[in-house]
């Protein structure tokens, strides 16, 4: 077991670079991304500049595999992981609020 | 080994064309992708059905495929083929593992997308070569850590392989500090705590979700903290002082006369940790009555009953 005992404070921000690299996407299906809203740079005006939160690298990885695997476009993909991200936020209200219920009764 | 039927995995018949072929696995890729599907076997189901494509809509690797699936049905042990495995069928049986190493065996481990990632990265990441492969897990956190920075140590397992190329899994251990105000989904990265790569190539990132376990008296809401409070119905009539807990302590709440079930009394301030301001302790009553009654206490709410013109379905009687 490898055991560190320096305290790893997060990180919350990635560049477009380090984005690129660890979705492992090309640049320019990462600019296509972009214009389709899939990943949005939270800071930053040009490119070389942008911040994206660190969850963009979950979105575009789950991005880059639907348009592999299931042969949805970049175009569709928005409204795809859009309306999975809905279905997870409703489960999860649906959740809280039954547990909320359960604790009234 | 056991021989698998890549058509009776996509659901369809050995003269299925190339379009029923795609149809059916985009039917089921849909039903078992898993990005897409919470069912429990979810990611397994979609590597058997992307690997049954791979072979069948390639026709190159299904003119292949179908000779092995006709040489079988003759009985043959065909000895030129790449492997002299003899096959029986058994797919409900079957592991991913034994599905890769079937596909292996016909078109040889350089002809698996899979077998190439395996190396690297769960199967259904992209073969990376510019870094080693990132872990993604669940961090459980109780709501007390979150109302300051708090340093925890966390363990989790990540893939290394050894010089023979077998992965290993090795537990590592890290202290984290998990931020004030940390909130339920929040993803955190740890820059080069994945998997080492090998070469001169940058270890892959730890990232965590993280995950707030519920709490015996508290739900969450925004910033919020929601608490059932419990009141005898005496209590609510008559209003009283009542201790309740918060995350760092008790403090008092008044509760006003004629008080009803289901209204909201506010704490200021003894929420969770917000990035602005702090949220509030909320608390919702809940009037209780005794499980039992002696005679007496039945006497006196007789009385009050007597004495009282209260109608609490009054609503009802006006429709």
């Amino acid at each position: 077991m490898t055991t560190l005992q320096q305290v790893y404070s997060p990180n919350f921000h990635l560049s477009f670079e380090e984005l690129c690299l660890s979705a492992n996407v090309s640049a320019e299906t990462m600019l296509e991304l972009i214009e389709h809203e899939i990943a949005v740079p939270v800071t930053g005006e040009h490119p070389r500049q942008w911040m994206f939160h660190v969850t963009s690298v979950m979105t575009v990885k789950k991005a880059a595999r639907l348009n592999r695997d299931l042969n949805i476009d970049w175009a569709d993909l928005y409204l795809v992981l859009n309306l999975l991200d809905e279905i997870e936020q409703i489960k999860a209200e649906n959740h809280r609020l039954k547990q909320r219920l359960n604790r009234k009764i | 080994m056991e021989f698998i039927d890549y058509y009776e995995v996509l659901g369809v018949e050995p003269t299925a064309d190339s379009k029923a072929i795609k149809t059916a696995y985009r039917k089921l890729g849909r039903k078992y992708h898993p990005d897409v599907s919470k069912l429990p076997d979810a990611a397994e189901n979609f590597k058997r059905v992307a690997q049954a494509y791979e072979v069948l809509h390639s026709a190159e690797k299904r003119a292949e495929y179908d000779a092995l699936c006709e040489a079988r049905k003759r009985g043959y042990n065909n000895q030129n083929r790449k492997s002299s495995t003899n096959y029986h069928t058994n797919n409900s049986t079957m592991g991913n593992q034994d599905f890769t190493d079937f596909f292996n065996s016909v078109f040889g481990a350089a002809g698996s997308r899979s077998r190439q990632q395996h190396r690297q990265q769960p199967w259904y990441e992209d073969a990376n070569q510019a870094k080693g492969a990132d872990v993604e897990f669940d961090w459980p956190v109780m709501l007390e850590d979150t109302l300051a920075d708090t340093t925890k140590q966390i363990e989790f397992v990540i893939p290394v392989y050894d010089q023979q190329g077998y992965q290993q899994q090795v537990k590592k251990s890290l202290k984290v500090k998990i931020p004030a105000g940390a909130r339920d989904g929040e993803r955190i990265r740890l820059k080069g705590q994945g998997a080492p790569a090998y070469g001169n190539v940058p270890s892959g990132d730890a990232y965590l979700t993280i995950k707030l376990l519920p709490h015996p008296l508290f739900d969450v809401e925004a910033n919020n903290l929601l608490l059932t409070l419990p009141l005898a119905p005496w209590e609510a009539a008559l209003g009283t002082k009542v201790e309740v807990p918060t995350l760092t302590g008790k403090v008092q709440l008044t509760i006003p006369a004629n008080s009803q079930a289901g209204q909201r009394l506010r704490v200021k301030g003894k929420g969770l940790v917000g990035k602005l301001s702090n949220g509030d302790l909320i608390a919702t009553i809940k009037i209780v009555m005794p499980s039992s009654l002696n005679e007496n206490s039945k006497t006196l709410w007789a009385q009050l009953a007597d004495s009282e013109a209260f109608d609490p379905r009054r609503e009802w009687s006006d429709r």
